[in-house]
């Protein structure tokens, strides 16, 4: 599945990332000390880079799993095949 | 209110407009320019307050207007005959094609840029539609966001609005949550501007409207129309792999009028000559006629992309492309193999020529009410798929939307203080709404649709 990788020292912990995802994918997450963006529903993830585009120091890259998307995964399920 | 109160937050405006998308924003303002007095909040389950809802940023920037040169009726001409099949509303889609102008023009004095050539007047390409393609911004929305806060439009972020809270017919209310921390809240207002998107879900990347708005609307008991057009097929890239990209990732939008077969012929020409706004049955048995001679794979003629004539991009529409190329591997400058995939876009709520639905109080613009607005005829939400008409009908649309509602809660409002909501109608809905946080093991929406 879709997954983000985080700069530590990068990241500036202003949150922007999560505010300019359309389909709140990404959330913020408490459970570390400094907080950070996390792909919380990766699967509802567009690949739009816009969170990529708008980190004002480029601390994250979303990394799309294509193999996880699409027809494939859909016909090698489906009877006929 | 007090037994409302301890159902969750209650909040009450003059109207309620939920989506804060192109035609959400659109409604706002020119419902606020409309009656500047009437207390207009915009909720949105993402961050419309600074622009960032919505498919807006992440289109292709390319905005449809009939321009100076053209003559409406030729737009009204191609849309029933080439696109239609003549099933429009052509009242609608005549105001379309006379208002697209003003329109257009008029988003500068929203601070929306739209790219000029040296003259200082509007860049247009006049191909491949007998009208004018111009290159927006696609981060109109935080200009529109900005305009709309300095004419008085209240946002709230993160709030997901399910259901309609009704008196007999008349819409009086709203209910949703906080999508972050799931509180429970509850709108009194008259009138009620539905924005939120179509249904495309999990289809093709990008378009990922989930169509709660239709069911909103559905479950108010709005009438539908046209959901039948709801479907189309569209060419997906497909790679080495045998994975399949739609869409702004696929690059195959004009797969349709230039596929090459493997022995380089011209396949488009050969079953439907001259440009088209769409893929249709003839391009799909295109594919599949050449398919069966042993002539595959069939392939796009990327030359197009450099074609003097193609559309100009706004840079930021180009930068967001280029970013979602790469991470779909996008073959840049090579002839890409493409097969017929599909694109399902569905926006039926019923809506009149002034976006009111067929609920008293209710109205609904852009993507939701696309195909329900029966403007595009015999197509698919936003109507069609040429490239462009999707901001330019959510922004018709928005500016029909926005002043009727506004006439609407002023003339509810010079009857008096709104109607009183009924706990018990928020409780039950409340009920229905969280009931799914209370199962255990069920399934996720990924899972269902698979
Ligand atoms: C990749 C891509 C490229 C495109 N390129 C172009 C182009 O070049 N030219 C063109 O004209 N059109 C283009 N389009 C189409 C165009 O972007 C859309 O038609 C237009 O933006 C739709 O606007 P809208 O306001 O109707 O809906 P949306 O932009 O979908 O806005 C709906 C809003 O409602 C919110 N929402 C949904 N449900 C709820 C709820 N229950 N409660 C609260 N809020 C909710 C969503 O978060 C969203 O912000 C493109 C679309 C995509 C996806
Ligand atoms: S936008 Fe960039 S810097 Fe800001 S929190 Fe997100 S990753 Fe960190
Ligand atoms: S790529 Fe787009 S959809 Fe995915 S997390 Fe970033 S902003 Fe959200």
């Amino acid at each position: 599945m879709h997954s983000l990788k985080l700069n530590e020292e990068a990241c500036t912990r202003c949150r922007k990332c999560v505010d300019t995802c359309f389909v709140n994918a990404l959330k913020w997450d408490t459970s570390i000390p400094k907080g950070a963006p996390v792909l919380a529903y990766p699967a509802d993830c567009q690949i739009c880079c816009y969170c990529e585009k708008l980190c004002p120091t480029q601390a994250l890259e979303i990394i799309p799993d294509w193999a996880s998307k699409y027809i494939p995964r859909t016909l090698s399920n489906a009877k006929g095949w | 209110m007090a037994q409302l109160d301890s159902l969750g937050k209650v909040l009450s405006a003059d109207i309620l407009i939920v989506g804060g998308g192109i035609s959400g924003l659109t409604a706002a303002i020119t419902a606020k320019e409309t009656d500047p007095s009437l207390d207009v909040l915009l909720v949105d389950k993402a961050v419309a307050s600074k622009g960032y809802a919505g498919m807006a940023g992440r289109t292709a920037g390319l905005l449809s207007f009939v321009t100076g040169e053209d003559d409406p009726e030729d737009f009204v001409t191609y849309n029933l005959k080439e696109i239609g099949c003549y099933l429009n509303d052509q009242v609608l889609l005549r105001d379309m094609a006379h208002c697209s102008r003003r329109i257009t023009e008029q988003l500068a004095t929203w601070g929306v840029e739209i790219l000029h050539n040296e003259k200082g007047k509007i860049d247009y390409a006049k191909w491949p539609f007998p009208w004018g393609t111009a290159a927006i911004d696609p981060d109109m929305c935080l200009n529109m966001s900005d305009h709309a806060k300095k004419l008085g439009v209240r946002f709230m972020d993160h709030i997901a609005v399910v259901d309609l809270l009704k008196q007999g017919e008349r819409v009086i209310g709203a209910v949703g949550f906080e999508v972050q921390n799931g509180e429970f809240h509850i709108f009194k207002c008259s009138t009620v501007i539905l924005a939120n998107g179509s249904q495309n879900y999990d289809i093709t990347l990008l378009w990922c409207g989930t169509g709660n708005g239709l069911a909103t609307a559905w479950r108010a008991g709005a009438e539908m129309r046209n959901a039948e057009f709801g479907c189309m097929c569209d060419f997906a890239r497909v790679d080495p792999k045998g994975w399949l990209y739609y869409g702004v990732h696929g690059g195959a939008h004009i797969a349709h009028d230039h596929l090459q077969n493997a022995k380089g012929e011209n396949v488009s020409e050969k079953y439907r000559p001259g440009l088209h706004s769409s893929m249709d049955p003839v391009a799909a048995n295109a594919w599949l006629q050449e398919f069966k001679l042993g002539n595959a794979p069939i392939s796009v003629d990327a030359s197009i992309f450099s074609h003097p004539a193609f559309f100009k991009f706004h840079p930021k529409a180009l930068d967001q492309m280029h970013r979602e190329a790469v991470k779909a591997n996008f073959p840049m400058g090579q002839p890409y193999q493409v097969v017929p995939g599909f694109i399902g876009e569905l926006g039926c709520v019923r809506v009149n020529h002034q976006m009111a639905t067929t609920v008293p109080g209710l109205f609904a613009v852009g993507n939701v009410a696309g195909s329900g607005s029966a403007r595009g005829g015999a197509v698919p939400t936003p109507p069609a798929k040429i490239h462009g008409t999707g901001i330019l009908n959510a922004l018709f649309m928005g500016s029909k939307g926005g002043p009727a509602a506004a006439l609407h809660a002023k003339t509810v409002k010079s009857f008096g203080p709104g109607a009183d909501l009924d706990p018990a109608q928020v409780q039950a809905l409340k009920t229905r709404i969280l009931a799914p946080m209370e199962r255990q093991g069920s399934l996720t929406a990924h899972e269902l649709i698979h």
